[in-house]
């Protein structure tokens, strides 16, 4: 409905849409960055941008999951750009990770393991679980066949418990 | 705590902290930008007509057509039955 009158020409509207969906945006980004607050907020920025310019060719469904879809292939051009990463494997670590002392221990390993997943593996895993997207709406976000999707939640998730385990071991030992 | 519950957690909470005032400031700039392209746009026709089209001849041909439509008997009739139609239609909406 917001969207509709934001395509309408309503830049109230759209002012609604952003408050909206800023921090679940941001959160996404930041995630993707590994931690890169700078350049989350940039991509959030540039997100919101182009949805704008764009907001006429938002049929229907989730505007949160279009956001997203913008938000992703951004990244993925920044990411190319700037050669932040491998678009593949990693194996770095976020320099800027969240401190201990503003995030549990717990949270801190999650994101330390995301951060050395793929970056689609990391995207999906976070759509589909902290975001509650279905696979088929994580699918059409990330531009990707359903297949291909399930199988980088199935991978990522995997390579998480593996990344998780090990630390724990390391941990108690 | 299993992956599952781990992976559930919500995302950390991103504190607004003027982006979105940010966002809104560059969506309108964007807007401004947009409309001044289609003005400019607009008024580079009106001029590149002015200079190129036959202005004068356009300007005689026209006041011909504006008197011949203004005589013609046809174009009064339908004017007439607009007007009334018109007319009637208020009046009855009034009963």
């Amino acid at each position: 409905m917001l969207a509709h009158e934001a395509a309408a020409g309503d830049s109230a509207a759209f002012g609604v849409l952003v408050r909206r969906h800023q921090s679940k945006l941001r959160g996404f980004l930041l995630r993707m960055t590994r931690g890169n607050h700078a350049l989350a907020d940039d991509l959030a920025q540039e997100t919101f941008l182009e949805a704008f310019r764009k907001i006429a060719q938002f049929g229907e469904g989730s505007f949160f999951g279009w956001l997203c879809a913008i938000a992703y292939s951004r990244y993925l051009m920044e990411a190319r750009k700037r050669k932040l990463e491998s678009l593949d494997e990693t194996d770095e670590v976020a320099a800027d990770a969240p401190e201990p002392e503003t995030a549990s221990l717990v949270r801190l390993d999650l994101e330390k393991a995301m951060a050395r997943l793929a970056p689609a593996q990391r995207a999906a895993l976070t759509l589909c679980f902290a975001l509650g997207f279905s696979h088929e709406e994580a699918a059409a976000a990330l531009n990707l066949p359903l297949g291909t999707l399930k199988s980088h939640v199935n991978r990522g998730r995997e390579k998480l418990a593996t990344m998780l385990d090990a630390w724990r071991i390391k941990a108690v030992s | 705590m299993s992956i599952d519950d781990l992976l559930y957690q919500p995302l950390t909470s991103v504190a607004d902290d003027g982006f979105s005032g940010r966002v809104m400031d560059r969506v309108r700039a964007s807007a401004r930008r947009r409309l001044f392209a289609i003005v400019a746009g607009v008024a580079a026709c009106v001029v590149l007509a002015f200079l190129l089209l036959p202005m004068r001849n356009i300007g005689t041909q026209l006041n011909l057509a504006i008197v011949q439509i203004a005589s013609s008997t046809a174009v009064s009739i339908a004017a007439g039955v607009i007007i009334l139609t018109l007319v009637l239609e208020r009046q009855f909406s009034r009963l």
